[in-house]
């Protein structure tokens, strides 16, 4: 038997620190720990099957992020999620457990928060009238080397809060295989066209939905 | 402090490294604890967190309900400019909290070259790099591990050493220190009732003095301090402490594995081999202990590998009962299981079978010497038949890599035993295309990596000079010359960082002033090649007017005082200048097993060696 479900968890406090990679590492201890009957590789160096449909950067917060693995024997939903989360470091707890409904593939944006700071003044407002503009080009760097991108036109769902030095934008940004966009570009076209230093000093990402802008579940 | 701290994380290289927070790792509330301890591993956080004895303390210490123990490493240079730059001194990785408030710093001193460390650690965490300039009880700055047992070039900087084995003398450290903090006491008054305890030793209360050559006329204790330190040893292997949990790191470490201790000792008297000595006698634990330990820390860290460490693993007594036991589980659990330390006199198909079952590496022996002669003199008890049937044993299970480690620099060495490490390389190479069994098709790898020889204390070679720079430069090149096929692979370390290490291995109280100076002029990490400043080194002994040859490559004589004659390690001096002896005349001595040597460390556990080889066997 194998059966897929979907692990849906959060990542915060010092879990922000491990890094992709690591994290796999991580949850395949984690689950060794549970002693959840989990499907390994058939190969050489068989290893415990975990896939996660969109990994989140180093240092960013993550409200629902998801990780895919096969049992090879029935275990309840409910189960999987106490077992797991008596064995998980702090900083990472499963919020839910399911069958994966939506292909990886299938992610095309990302709801984020993001605290900014700006040393100087009202930050709100400042990020308001970047965000004013018709266009916000920045460099971005891929593969092929680096181009420039206006990213104003693939923000989507923005809102601006908060008071004094710092704010909170709440933007959906593209992420699917077309297009990425990461909230420290964001940052990045902000600081480039207000012409002084705009800090992201905290990132979580939300959720993640698909190209008709529906929950990936 | 916190959010500052939160601040720089994002903006370094690995945050991992600061962040805490892994599974396994200890917080207690500050306020319901009467000590609080910070274990400083004077390296990186990758390094450190692979070393088994901070594992063992780490776990040991937190087991007691008033002692709150937290880890810290050197932090790397990104984050040690952020740190400056804001404020931030050294912290705690479990609480963040600054450990200059601390009750105890305690440094694991495992090589010379972390000893500046040490002191930009201190300097990191706002406190005077002078032991004399901290004048409060708290913190006291403590150090152990091997280098403790020469502490001299540091007892400047640590209130006191431990020597010896930790686990008992630790807790009745703390236990004196709680009751001088509740009395109030002075630190003078907390580090004289200290060196009462066995294997303390407080370097404050000795006077050193010296003849006009520079060596040492006699070393005098005061405030009624012990003549001679002795080293502290665990005798029972099966009922000390050892944790049922490791911290399990997030990011990538030197060792990132589980790792149950099998015995503490060696057998075999390599007469190169301060572990060899430092250690003695050899004591074993069960193998029902060793795999319960083994289970019980695979279950909770959730590791997928476990190794088993000793000083020589393929001795163990109790080797092919535990690993019949030990392999039924491994293997039904996806563990897999490594043994480190493989000696090539026995190792037996049987055992590469054994091993063979769980994961193929590579195989990596050391022979150490080129010739019989070289082997004989430091007592390296292998035979090149041996060798050479080892390495035929590997290619006949399908192995075509074997690493061999040698030294150069060794004493009595000739020029033809640089070239006997060619020839044997050769002669691996030839086995290997005369071997029916190898595996069709593939070409074979010797990789032979160089140390270059340190002497140290407590050796048979104590009193032996180290080739100079040039000498060894000489050696690598002759072996360079010597070697005539491509399938033998050369590697070998810098001489100049094995040239300072030996002057510290063997240093006195003089060089704590080179090496203030060296660290103001920017040493740290000098046991990494790319942070080494080899000229700073030399600029500062020059200032300080210590020549570091007369510590690297001087003969002492046999009744010279050493620096580290006070303290006793329970191997007499009397065997050692023995052993130096036999390495003379290239004679070897038996290991323990086959016949008592009288060392002089049984005297430790009440006479009863348990390495001690049955009367009816010998």
């Amino acid at each position: 038997m194998q059966k897929p479900i979907r692990v849906w968890f959060e990542k915060t406090g010092p879990a922000i620190y491990i890094s992709h990679l690591d994290l796999n590492r991580c949850m395949a201890r984690a689950i060794r720990r549970a002693k959840l009957p989990i499907w390994y590789t058939e190969g050489f160096h068989p290893h415990p099957y975990l896939t996660f449909p969109l990994p989140l950067s180093l240092g960013v917060h993550g409200l629902r992020e998801a990780m895919d693995l096969r049992l090879v024997e029935e275990v309840s939903f409910d189960q999987v999620k106490e077992r797991l989360n008596r064995c998980l470091p702090q900083g990472l707890v499963v919020t839910g457990v399911g069958e994966p409904v939506k292909k990886a593939k299938e992610i095309a944006f990302a709801a984020y928060e993001l605290t900014m700071e700006s040393k100087e003044g009202d930050a709100a407002a400042l990020v308001r009238q970047v965000l004013d503009r018709y266009s916000l080009p920045v460099e971005k760097k891929t593969k092929s080397g680096v181009k420039d991108v206006d990213i104003r036109p693939h923000l989507q769902a923005v809102s601006v809060e908060g008071q004094g030095t710092r704010c909170v934008m709440k933007v959906t940004l593209p992420c699917g295989p077309s297009l990425s966009i990461n909230p420290s570009l964001l940052s990045k076209a902000v600081t480039a066209a207000a012409g002084m230093p705009v800090e992201l000093v905290k990132t979580v990402r939300l959720s993640f939905t698909d190209g008709q802008g529906k929950l990936f579940e | 402090m916190r959010e500052i701290i939160e601040r720089i994380l994002p903006l370094v290289q690995k945050p991992g490294r600061y962040a805490g927070g892994e599974i396994g790792s200890v917080v207690k509330r500050a306020d319901e604890v009467e000590v609080r301890f910070a274990f400083c591993f004077p390296d990186t956080y990758e390094v450190g967190m692979s070393h088994l004895g901070m594992k063992i303390l780490y776990g040991l210490y937190n087991t007691r309900k008033e002692i709150w123990c937290e880890r810290v490493f050197a932090p790397c240079a990104d984050m040690e400019a952020l740190m400056r730059e804001n404020g931030i001194p050294l912290f705690g990785l479990e609480s963040r909290d600054p450990i200059k408030d601390f009750d105890f710093i305690g440094f694991t001193l495992q090589y010379e070259l972390s000893f500046t460390n040490v002191l930009n650690m201190l300097d990191l965490a706002g406190l005077p790099v002078l032991a004399s300039e901290r004048e409060a009880l708290s913190p006291i700055v403590i150090a152990g591990g091997p280098c403790a047992c020469n502490p001299e070039p540091l007892c400047d900087f640590v209130d006191l050493f431990i020597l010896g084995e930790g686990e008992e003398v630790n807790l009745e450290l703390s236990d004196l220190y709680r009751e001088h903090k509740r009395r109030g006491s002075d630190k003078g008054a907390f580090l004289r009732a200290a060196a009462q305890i066995p294997g303390v030793y407080v370097p404050s209360l000795y006077q050193v003095r010296y003849h006009p050559d520079g060596t040492i006329q006699a070393v005098i204790p005061k405030d009624g301090a012990p003549e001679r330190v002795t080293k502290r040893i665990i005798k029972d292997m099966d009922k000390v402490y050892y944790p049922d949990q490791f911290v399990v790191p997030f990011i990538d470490i030197v060792h990132d594995r589980a790792m149950t201790e099998v015995f503490r000792g060696c057998i075999r008297g390599c007469r190169f081999c301060q572990a060899g000595f430092l250690y003695r006698p050899v004591r074993e634990k069960s193998p029902d202990t060793v795999c319960e330990q083994t289970k019980a820390l695979c279950e909770h860290t959730g590791y997928d590998e476990v190794s088993l460490t000793s000083l020589s693993t393929s001795d163990y007594t109790g080797l092919s009962t535990l690993l019949t036991d030990l392999l039924d589980y491994t293997e039904r659990e996806m563990v897999s299981l490594s043994l480190p330390s493989l000696r090539v006199d026995n190792f037996s198909p049987e055992l590469m079978e054994k091993i063979n079952r769980v994961r193929k590496t590579g195989l990596t022996f050391a022979p150490e010497a080129g010739t019989q002669r070289l082997r004989d003199a430091i007592n390296k008890n292998v035979s090149e038949e041996e060798i050479l049937r080892t390495c035929n044993t590997a290619f006949d299970g399908g192995y075509t890599a074997v690493k061999l480690y040698f030294m150069i620099g060794l004493p009595t060495e000739t020029m033809e035993d640089i070239e006997g490490i060619a020839k044997l390389g050769q002669q691996i190479v030839n086995l290997y295309y005369h071997n029916p069994n190898k595996p069709k098709g593939k070409s074979v790898a010797v990789n032979v990596s160089l140390s270059s020889f340190v002497p140290k204390p407590f050796t048979p070679f104590q009193w032996e000079p180290q080739d100079t720079m040039e000498t060894l430069r000489q050696k690598q090149q002759h072996l360079r010359e010597s070697l005539t096929t491509r399938k033998v692979q050369c590697k070998w370390h810098e001489s100049m960082t094995s040239f300072l290490e030996a002057v510290f291995a063997r240093g006195d109280r003089r060089l704590g002033g080179v090496m203030k100076r060296a660290w103001e002029k920017g040493c740290k990490f000098d046991g990494w090649d790319d942070q080494f400043l080899f000229d700073k080194w030399m600029e500062a002994f020059e200032e300080c007017g210590v020549e570091p040859a007369f510590y690297a490559n001087r003969r002492r004589p046999l009744d010279e005082v050493l620096p580290w004659d006070h303290l006793d390690f329970g191997v007499d001096k009397a065997f050692l200048i023995r052993e130096w002896k036999k390495a003379q005349e290239s004679a070897a001595t038996p290991h323990c097993r086959k016949q008592c040597s009288g060392c002089g460390a049984n005297r430790l556990i009440g006479g009863a060696c348990f390495a001690k080889a049955d009367p009816g066997v010998v």
